[in-house]
């Protein structure tokens, strides 16, 4: 694999949380307009098309439609939350083919104005293997319940503790109640309210769960010599890696292993970086052991070894360790898929734009999503320097 | 009335097999190893070729959760209840519903997996706790 050849040089997020009378379409549309004004690009400068997650034929066909485009390549590959760490490669590498020259990674969704209560049970088709052999068994879906299978057999095999896992969550909230755009910002959260909060599927209690909020963003990449042109200090794609394991979780063989090892190894090779060089790092965090497996399989810490990695306030503002910055999907905003807000924050952290939870001296950035059941993985690495040819 | 079976060789197979009461496994003719679940061919070698065994159900809690909550309410007057990862001696992985109260199952004790007899939802799989395999 040849080194990247572009970079991200707009961002923008949709309006969030509790979003009413809007629709995911439209919310994909003002992030995008808002991400190209970013960047002194127009509309018609784009032409190419990234989504994933919009319940329809072809999500990548519906937004073009909404925006009046007729991109010359567009791409809805869904592999679950981290799609969008998928789309940062497969645009770079359509970039570097000549296949588009301004692409737009884009995604919403609307859970929360749509029902209170996601749906537990999947929609589809009888001989899928959650329908044939999951479902039957009576596993707490879509995902909770596998996460939870992981979480049990960490606590197996390396005995972390439920005030380990909680860190994750508290360190969170101490991040979102920095970020005014957070759905808790100004709501305190102790390790006891976690480990008082009613246990879901052991080990896992609420508050070791992501939110459910409204919410969407933007990502617009093009060339890294184009990138040079335009309005914004373009942050270089570095490196990126990924990794597919399974898609159900009864097809995981390990469940303390996951594809972080394999996406990060690739990510980290590409770059010509390690885990030490990272200056910042946002880790998909649909629970809180989703973040330990990560800090692990990411080669920040040995197996076993990140329920007491977090401990003392590493994770925390001011801590040795920025971790999710934003305050992530257990306390920022979560509308099902957050891939895109890891690769928003990831870019305004190298940018020096986020105020009171600004991490000194960001230069590089690691952005690593996990879709599915720890199904998918992609790790994408940023930087705010040029790396040299 | 059960639910329909799906229209598939294999998977017709496995699941006509547990509403005997039998869990048939996949043992390839060519590697003979067994796989989970059921398809057309070998996924270690390719092969199509393959014989139905039936399982004695023997293994191991590889991991398990406790449902506080039942997904659908067909499983509402079971909880809580335990769903787990069964390493069976056979070879194979499968996921089944603990026949037992949630304090008795431990990650890591020897089960015995067999079909469930009253499954609330389709066909599927119970593992029932082996004596002597509890530790105080
Ligand atoms: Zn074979």
């Amino acid at each position: 694999m040849g080194r990247p050849v572009s970079s991200i040089v707009g961002v923008a997020e949709s309006a969030l949380g509790t979003v009413s009378n809007e629709t995911p379409l439209r919310m994909m549309a003002s992030a995008t307009l808002d991400a190209l004004e970013e960047a002194g690009l127009k509309l018609a400068d784009v032409d190419a098309i990234f989504t994933a997650g919009l319940p329809t034929w072809s999500p990548a066909l519906e937004v073009a439609d909404y925006l009046g485009l007729q991109p010359r390549h567009v791409n809805s590959s869904d592999v679950g939350g981290s799609s969008f760490e998928f789309h940062v490669a497969a645009a770079d590498a359509a970039i570097a083919a000549g296949l588009c020259s301004v692409a737009v990674i884009t995604y919403a969704a609307t859970p929360r104005q749509d029902r209170a209560v996601p749906p537990l049970i999947r929609e589809e088709p009888p001989y899928t293997v959650r329908n044939a052999f999951e479902r039957p068994t009576g596993l707490f879906g879509p995902d909770i319940g596998p996460y939870a299978l992981a979480a049990d057999r960490y606590v197996h095999e390396f005995g972390v503790s439920a005030t380990e896992l909680a860190e994750v969550a508290v360190a969170a909230r101490k991040w979102a109640n920095l970020n005014p755009k957070a759905f808790r910002h100004g709501e305190p959260l102790s390790i006891d309210d976690v480990l008082n909060s009613p246990m879901v599927t052991d080990p896992l209690h609420t508050r070791d769960c992501c939110l459910i909020t409204d919410g969407g963003g933007a990502v617009v990449m093009t060339s890294t010599d184009r990138a040079a042109k335009l309005r914004k200090q373009p942050i270089q794609v570095a490196g990126y890696g990924e990794a597919i394991s399974h898609g159900s979780i009864s097809l995981c063989r390990d469940l303390v292993l996951t594809g972080a090892r394999v996406s990060s190894a690739a990510a980290y090779e590409m770059a010509g970086l390690g885990p030490a060089d990272m200056d910042v790092v946002q880790i998909y965090d649909s629970f809180t052991i989703t973040v330990l497996l990560s800090l692990e399989n990411l080669g920040f810490c040995g197996p076993g070894e990140a329920g007491a990695f977090v401990q003392g306030g590493r994770i925390r503002p001011g801590g040795a360790f920025p971790l999710n910055t934003s305050g992530g999907g257990l306390s920022y905003c979560h509308p099902g898929r957050f891939g895109i807000f890891l690769l928003i924050e990831a870019v305004r952290q190298l940018r020096a734009e986020c105020g009171e939870r600004q991490v000194p001296g960001c230069r590089t950035a690691l952005a690593h999503g996990t879709g599915g059941n720890f199904s998918s993985a992609a790790t994408v690495l940023l930087t705010n320097e040029a790396t040299g040819a | 009335m059960p639910d329909p079976l799906p229209q598939d060789p294999e998977l017709t197979t496995y699941f006509e097999g547990l509403r005997r009461g039998e869990l048939l496994l996949q043992r390839c003719d060519d590697c003979a190893r067994a796989q989970f679940p059921p398809r057309i061919h070998c996924t270690f070698c390719g092969s199509r070729a393959h014989v139905w065994e039936p399982s004695a159900g023997d293994g191991t809690v590889y991991a398990k959760t406790v449902n506080r909550r039942a997904p659908e309410s067909a499983f509402e007057h079971l909880v809580p209840y335990v769903v787990a990862f069964v390493d069976l001696d056979d070879g194979v992985r499968v996921l089944a519903r603990a026949d037992a109260p949630p304090e008795r199952v431990q990650t890591g004790m020897r089960v015995q997996v067999v079909a469930d007899p009253n499954p609330p939802v389709g066909d599927g799989l119970i593992f029932r706790i082996r004596d002597g395999s509890e530790t105080q």
